[in-house]
């Protein structure tokens, strides 16, 4: 039972991961109508970013993490200048292309400046573990679930409270009706391309530790992401969160009762079978795809 | 023979000669053909690692055009399609060498694996769109490689395979000439099958899926076709990949790849063939140049998707539109300056008598010709024999019984029950709310309705949008619901698309039926355009044409269509009185011989007045009144519906 346990825990701190990716493409989504396929390697850049601050130049933890965060903020500002804004109401695969573009141009300037090798970023608090009865519970995991949890308060307060946070709902409602009230495109777009852009940085930074700063390492998280947001039906915030925490824990399972062989196949079998049957997405009954 | 031939003759003989080869010189296949040998002969002379590039830029152009007619026509992505580039590299590895015939071998069985699996991924994109597809394809590309690494025995799993060589009935063959001739196969199969009734299908359901419907077209079928050909297209690409690498790893077949794919058909332009063409030049040649920038390839190769996609959002191939278009003026105003500069009377008069004769032939053309042969075609329907419907009865009573809406909570439509007899013509009018358009699409299947629609014979009820159509009902849409990019003469050719006979293989090879068959369509459509005044735009794009026209194009799509019954939603609305008058008094002309009946939505009192021997007036998705349009217009009930008083 005890070892159930710890297998639900440790999905439950992969999702973790899932749902920080799928949260901020899912804001991407639903206000530029942009799938953001550089949220990987954005998220990454910041991971080495937080490394050249910590390790290179020798500031603390959390400045390190900040400072990695806003650099993060001012890449979404200006991957959505450079990439996005021209491109506002373009068709669903152009806004694709566009971000693969990023992608690629981001990832050649990760290895120019840092090169190929591993890097270690140490993780907050030491990164040790600890111990509950018989589960090991990671502390650094405890950290990120903290952190995340945060998140997800502080940008339903904003969805819900503040006056950019309505416009957002606006936009994401009815693009034309809300410009017609008055809401600029460029606002909306600008502000949820900082927004996600930083969280990105703060997944890069935390999952640093964990997976090792080296080229690509946000990748597989991407991907698994970008499922943990169809889950949630590319609609809510919470239900992209629910989503990674589905699949972190359903990989897991996978994992531990499956060969490793078949293991990294069968979440994406599930979700494929949840679109089949759900194509709303699971936690959803609103349609997401109005445009896609 | 044509020395004895006098002047005269033998000066048209040779002119309709001359056009006949100028048609064909110009003609995309010949074009293309020609552009093809040329590529083979002048690579066949480069150095081996040359005319390897060139052969896999040809053999990504096979990928290419089946994701063109995937993702451009048909409107579906894929981001699972290394999935079938395995199928055909994997064939090729495990055929190669067992059988003499070789690679035709090869790329049959990697077709017929790649259809089977096509079908299947095709399946779920009935239920899937946009970007729920492309999340299932991308699982469903990332669960096949996933089985690459596990199915040993063919794959040779994470260790790989070799391929052997490329070999057709034991001789050994050029990769280059391979990739030549199946390139050119699969451009005249994809070309043939996007310019006939597939392609129009494709190309309508891509843009409006319901006006689809509504037209007869087979949805469904259609997008598996389109997932279908795409498998066996990038298959058969696969079977030439894995003779060109010679050796294959699981690692090859991943979600990047697929990505790469639909990157390659996107910055080539993914509505065209061309397109493919240039996208696999464009993904498989940058590279290539960028090798001395090794260090700096990600940026370079990154800012140059950035900027086409910015400045050339229809890809590469709108680049070279543009400047061809570009030449082209500058080759006729290069012209028009050297006549102008030698002007003399002899020359201007003969300028003007050509343009005359030109102008005359035209208007003979459209005036005098055919528009009475148009009339006289499309009046005489019923002895027509491919549509036997028409023939047997002359119309069908339409029988509405207790049929009711309900969104949610609101009900829109509260068990209309009405009767209408065969022929008819019937005015549905009420305010805004009153669920007209929704009573249309209960009739027409698109929303699901309590009660019973029942036309002829026939029970409506319960059936496809598709049935229904075939049934004969035809509709235009309050909101035109018009194909985005196609012309007129594409809409009424989509709204006959249930009159085509040919079957896909004939069309794929183009036979001489299915060319006879397009020709007659195509002179029905413009005789049919000409009718309705869209003669001189048969050939715009829709988008480019004023509301008004728009109209009349969304009525020549239901007309060609040729339904029993017709459901005008607003016809009139935004048009001129007169205009409107003329286009009512047209589409009567046209379906009252065939015994059509007609539903007309109107708010414009006089035309419903003038053309209505009935009206029904519909308030809060109840019947209110139904009588005759003199009484029912100046009934107590009505003005109240209407004005509140």
């Amino acid at each position: 039972m005890s070892s159930f346990i710890q297998l639900l825990v440790s999905g439950l701190e992969n999702g973790i991961a899932y749902g920080l990716v799928g949260l901020a493409l899912v804001l991407i989504f639903q206000t530029s109508r942009a799938l953001n396929f550089a949220q990987g390697t954005m998220a990454a850049f910041c991971g080495y970013v937080a490394f050249e601050l910590i390790v290179t130049r020798g500031f603390s933890w959390v400045i390190g993490a900040i400072g990695a965060t806003i650099v993060g903020a001012v890449l979404g500002l200006g991957v959505e200048r450079i990439a996005i804004r021209p491109l506002l109401g373009a068709p669903l695969l152009s806004l694709v292309i566009a971000t693969l573009a990023i992608d690629a141009i981001l990832g050649n300037v990760t290895q120019r400046l840092w090169g190929a090798d591993v890097k270690n970023l140490p993780a907050p608090m030491g990164g040790d573990d600890w111990n509950v009865g018989s589960i090991v519970i990671g502390r650094t995991y405890v950290i990120i679930a903290i952190i995340t949890l945060t998140l997800l308060a502080l940008i339903a307060y904003m969805l819900k409270h503040t006056r950019i946070g309505l416009a957002m709902r606006a936009f994401a409602d009815d693009q034309f009706a809300a410009e017609l009230q008055g809401v600029k495109p460029q606002t909306v777009s600008r502000t949820v391309w900082m927004i996600s852009a930083a969280i990105g940085g703060i997944t890069g930074v935390l999952f640093g530790p964990l997976l090792f700063v080296q080229l690509g390492y946000m990748s597989p998280i991407f991907i698994k992401g970008f499922t943990a947001a169809v889950l949630g039906g590319f609609v809510s915030t919470s239900g992209a969160v629910l989503g990674g925490l589905l699949m972190g824990v359903l990989e897991a399972l996978a994992v531990r009762y499956t060969s490793a062989s078949i293991a990294p196949m069968l979440p994406l079998l599930v979700i494929l079978v949840a679109l089949l049957v759900r194509p709303t997405g699971v936690f959803n009954r609103k349609l997401a795809t109005r445009r896609a | 023979m044509r020395e004895t031939r006098s002047p005269a003759l033998s000066a048209t003989a040779d002119s309709s000669f001359k056009d006949r080869l100028l048609a064909t010189v110009r003609s995309p296949v010949f074009i293309g053909a020609v552009a093809l040998g040329i590529v083979w002969l002048v690579a066949s002379g480069f150095k081996s690692y040359e005319q390897f590039v060139v052969s896999l830029v040809l053999l990504h152009a096979v990928i290419g055009i089946g994701l063109v007619l995937l993702v451009g026509v048909a409107g579906q992505l894929s981001l699972g399609q290394a999935v079938f580039l395995a199928v055909g590299c994997y064939t090729a590895a495990n055929l190669a060498g067992r059988s003499t015939i070789g690679l035709p071998l090869e790329l049959v069985v990697a077709v017929v694996v790649a259809v089977a699996v096509g079908m299947i991924v095709g399946l779920p994109s009935l239920r899937l769109s946009g970007l729920l597809l492309a999340v299932g394809t991308l699982a469903l590309g990332f669960a096949g490689q996933q089985l690459l690494y596990l199915w040993t025995p063919v794959t040779g799993g994470g260790t790989g395979k070799t391929v052997p060589a490329l070999r057709m009935f034991g001789s050994k063959l050029t990769l280059l000439g391979a990739s030549v001739v199946v390139l050119g196969l699969s451009l005249y199969l994809v070309f043939n099958v996007i310019r006939g009734r597939t392609g129009r299908a494709l190309h309508a359901l891509r843009t409006s899926d319901t006006a689809a419907r509504s037209v007869g077209i087979e949805v469904e079928r259609r997008r598996v076709f389109a997932f279908a050909m795409s498998a066996a297209l990038t298959a058969m690409g696969g079977v030439l990949y894995g003779h060109a690498v010679n050796y294959l790893s699981p690692d090859n077949f991943s979600i990047e790849l697929s990505i790469k794919l639909v990157i390659m058909v996107i910055i080539g332009g993914q509505r065209r063939l061309l397109g493919a063409v240039l996208g696999a030049a464009f993904v498989i040649g940058v590279p290539e140049q960028f090798r001395a920038f090794q260090d700096y390839q990600g940026i370079l190769y990154g800012t140059l998707l950035l900027v086409i996609i910015i400045f050339a959002p229809g890809g590469i191939v709108e680049v070279f539109d543009r400047t061809v278009a570009l030449v082209r003026r500058s080759v006729t105003s290069l012209r028009a300056r050297r006549v102008t500069v030698p002007a003399t009377p002899e020359l201007l008069l003969k300028a003007a008598g050509q343009g005359s004769t030109n102008g005359k032939g035209n208007g003979h053309a459209s005036d005098a010709h055919v528009v009475p042969d148009a009339t006289a075609e499309i009046i005489e329907l019923p002895t027509e024999v491919e549509t036997p419907v028409v023939v047997s009865a002359p119309g069908f009573p339409l029988v509405l019984d207790e049929v009711g809406v309900r969104f949610g909570g609101v009900v829109a439509v509260r068990d209309v029950s009405l009767e209408m007899p065969a022929g008819g013509v019937l005015g549905l009018i009420g305010p805004n709310g009153a669920g007209k358009t929704t009573l249309f699409n209960a009739i027409c299947g698109v929303v699901p309705a309590t009660g019973r629609v029942t036309f002829g014979d026939v029970e409506l009820t319960g059936r496809s949008v598709r049935k229904r159509a075939l049934e004969g009902v035809g509709r235009t849409f309050q909101n035109l619901s018009l194909h985005e990019g196609l012309t007129p003469v594409d809409h009424v050719l989509i709204g006959r698309h249930r009159f085509y006979r040919y079957n896909l293989a004939s069309e794929m090879l183009r036979l001489p039926h299915v060319i006879r068959s397009e020709r007659e369509g195509r002179e029905e459509a413009e005789a049919l355009l000409a009718l309705l005044g869209l003669a001189d735009v048969a050939n715009e794009r829709v988008d480019d044409l004023p509301y008004g026209t728009q109209k009349r194009v969304d009525v020549a799509r239901a007309l060609a269509s040729r339904p029993r019954l017709l459901l005008l939603d607003e016809p009139a609305a935004g048009l001129p009185h007169d205009e409107a008058d003329a286009l009512i008094d047209h589409v009567l002309e046209l379906t009252r011989p065939q015994g059509t009946s007609v539903v007309i939505i109107e708010h414009n009192v006089d035309l419903v007045r003038r053309v209505c021997e009935r009206l029904v007036v519909l308030a809060a998705g109840e019947v209110i009144a139904d009588g005759a349009p003199r009484e029912i217009l100046e009934a107590r009930v009505v003005a109240e519906a209407y004005l509140g008083v």
